[in-house]
């Protein structure tokens, strides 16, 4: 069974009629331009926006599972995250669990070593640069322990060696019952990373499938206004935008 | 932490008590109050110094939250119950009762009874100003409703019946907990209770906040719902010791900053410990007020402001540093 199921999903002027489902142990990847409702989606999932449609988590509406509860399985990685005060790593990975109430100092140092921020439990927030802040970020995630993680955009303004790094912790997270959906920009590491994709274009669903379905040189062309090559073929997939 | 502020907070009320014109013995003073004897000791302590100590720590107890806890909601360091138009509404709002007699059936009551509204509509405002915006906005709207109470209150003394009552108006404004009775902690003991209660039910939303409005919310933590409390709380505080104390500047600014490093800047960490740094502050610097030299005594007010204003630039250049 669907892990989430997204039935005719409307947002104001953002989203219209968006159907799809995500299954346990899915990488899903969200793709399209900018406005495509990437963020509006997720948004949906984690319960800020009052949406029209219904979304669906183990069959059973999300509207019944609000608040804490539904934080404790569903947790949004925002596109952007700056922490107000200089707390240290140690402190934001604990605001993971506010969903439960505790600090299980357990789970925060599991999360860290996952991301491998532990050594700096006990730095500031505000002293680690841009890359190994988003890993703290995601750390925070990590340690809700959510079975589905709605990472929005995660890579960007990381650098390659970090882009790598984090989509290694997302496609871990993505096992057995947990999942991942994660809006992403960069083509050729959406078509490798993830399971299935979906395509957006102005807040409809374009295309979904397996990366090979979706990322056609067709596709490309309608959503993004230009000619790109596809090659399957390699060991990783190659996506070239021409002239 | 909080058991060395307490310690802390017990010793300046002590000191508190035993500053004064005349010397007489403390225990004794208090324990003949407590048992109704008649006693000089026990009238100086318990009508006079007992009033006053306590005023000042439930003042700045209230002014150290209330600053702490917006500071919190708000994200931002310089937020302060004086930006945010809390405090001159809570001004204009008890002046009014002082000019025009409004709420004759409160009693004594009236002038906090309508600094609590006076806070509670300024600060409504501010954020209906704002709208869902950024922090900067919070700001902005804070100053504009600052200006427009603060040209009410004007206004007001403009009307005044006659110059005593200006000047009395002008006076208690400045801010000071002196000649006042316990009856006025009738008012403002529930207020730091409940006020206190509302923002200590939302210490989860002030951490989750720290990361944002939208982490806070996927949190599963309801930003709506909890801002207005948190605000609520805060009129409530702030309201209750202007319109008790009138307007004593900065505590509420400074204070959080003072014990963020204890408490490792944890938003939710620092309301106690908050509450009752400001209560030792406030305290302290009554007793400072007291112990100047005999003639026109400098208002508490003035006081916290002469040292607070500085320590604002000082905050304000810290700010800018971090931004360049």
């Amino acid at each position: 069974m669907a892990l989430i199921s997204i039935e005719q999903l409307q947002l104001d002027s953002r989203l219209a009629g968006i159907t799809l489902s995500l299954k346990p142990g899915e990488l899903l990847g969200v793709i399209g331009p900018n406005g495509a409702g990437k963020s509006s989606l997720l948004e949906c999932i984690a319960g800020l926006q009052a949406y029209g449609g219904r979304i669906a988590l183990d069959g059973e509406d999300i509207s019944r599972c609000q608040g804490l509860k539904r934080a404790r399985r569903v947790a949004l990685l925002p596109q952007r995250c700056q922490s107000a005060w200089a707390l240290k790593v140690a402190d934001v990975i604990a605001l993971g669990r506010l969903p439960w109430g505790d600090e299980d100092a357990g789970l925060i140092a599991q999360a860290a070593e996952q991301t491998g921020v532990a050594e700096w439990l006990d730095s500031r927030v505000d002293h680690l640069s841009g890359g190994e802040q988003a890993r703290v970020w995601l750390a925070r995630v990590l340690a809700g322990q959510p079975e589905i993680i709605l990472a929005d955009e995660p890579l960007a303004s990381l650098d390659l060696h970090y882009q790598q790094r984090v989509l290694e912790l997302l496609r871990q997270h993505a096992q057995g019952p947990r999942s991942v959906i994660l809006s992403i920009h960069d083509l050729n590491l959406a078509a490798h990373w993830c399971d299935r994709l979906v395509l957006l274009d102005s807040g409809r669903v374009h295309a979904l499938g397996t990366p090979q379905e979706v990322l056609t040189p067709e596709s490309i062309r309608q959503v993004y206004q230009v000619e790109a090559q596809v090659d399957f073929s390699g060991e990783r997939p190659l996506i070239r935008v021409l002239g | 932490m909080t058991p060395v502020l307490t310690l802390l907070m017990l010793l300046t009320a002590l000191v508190s008590l035993h500053v004064g014109s005349t010397d007489i013995a403390v225990l004794d003073g208090l324990w003949q109050w407590l048992n109704g004897t008649d006693s000089a000791a026990a009238i100086v302590i318990g009508e006079i110094r007992l009033p006053r100590t306590l005023l000042a720590l439930t003042v700045g107890a209230a002014l150290g939250l209330s600053g702490a806890a917006l500071q919190g909601l708000l994200r931002n360091p310089l937020a302060d119950p004086g930006l945010t138009g809390a405090s001159q509404g809570a001004a204009l709002g008890a002046a009014s009762v002082f000019y025009f007699g409004l709420f004759p059936a409160a009693g004594a009551a009236a002038p906090a009874l309508a600094g609590l509204i006076g806070a509670g509509i300024a600060m409504s405002l501010m954020l209906l100003l704002a709208g869902p915006s950024r922090q900067a906005m919070v700001i902005m709207a804070g100053l504009a409703i600052s200006t427009l109470t603060g040209s009410l209150l004007a206004a007001v003394l403009n009307f005044a019946p006659n110059p005593f009552a200006l000047s009395e108006l002008v006076f208690w404004l400045l801010g000071s907990v002196s000649e006042r009775g316990l009856d006025h902690l009738g008012i403002l003991l529930p207020a730091l209770l409940i006020g206190g209660g509302l923002i200590w039910s939302q210490r989860r939303l002030l951490l989750g906040l720290s990361l944002g409005e939208q982490v806070a919310q996927s949190m599963g933590l309801s930003y709506t719902r909890g801002s207005r409390l948190i605000i609520l709380g805060a009129a409530l505080l702030v309201g209750a010791s202007v319109a008790v104390a009138g307007a004593i500047g900065f505590v509420g600014l400074l204070v959080p900053h003072l014990v963020r490093p204890l408490v490792r800047n944890r938003p939710d960490r620092i309301l106690i410990p908050a509450a009752l740094a400001g209560a030792i502050l406030v305290c302290l610097a009554d007793i400072v007020v007291r112990g100047l030299p005999p003639g026109r005594e400098l208002k508490l007010g003035v006081l916290t402001s002469l040292i607070g204003a500085p320590l604002f630039i000082w905050l304000v250049w810290q700010e800018r540093k971090r931004w360049l």
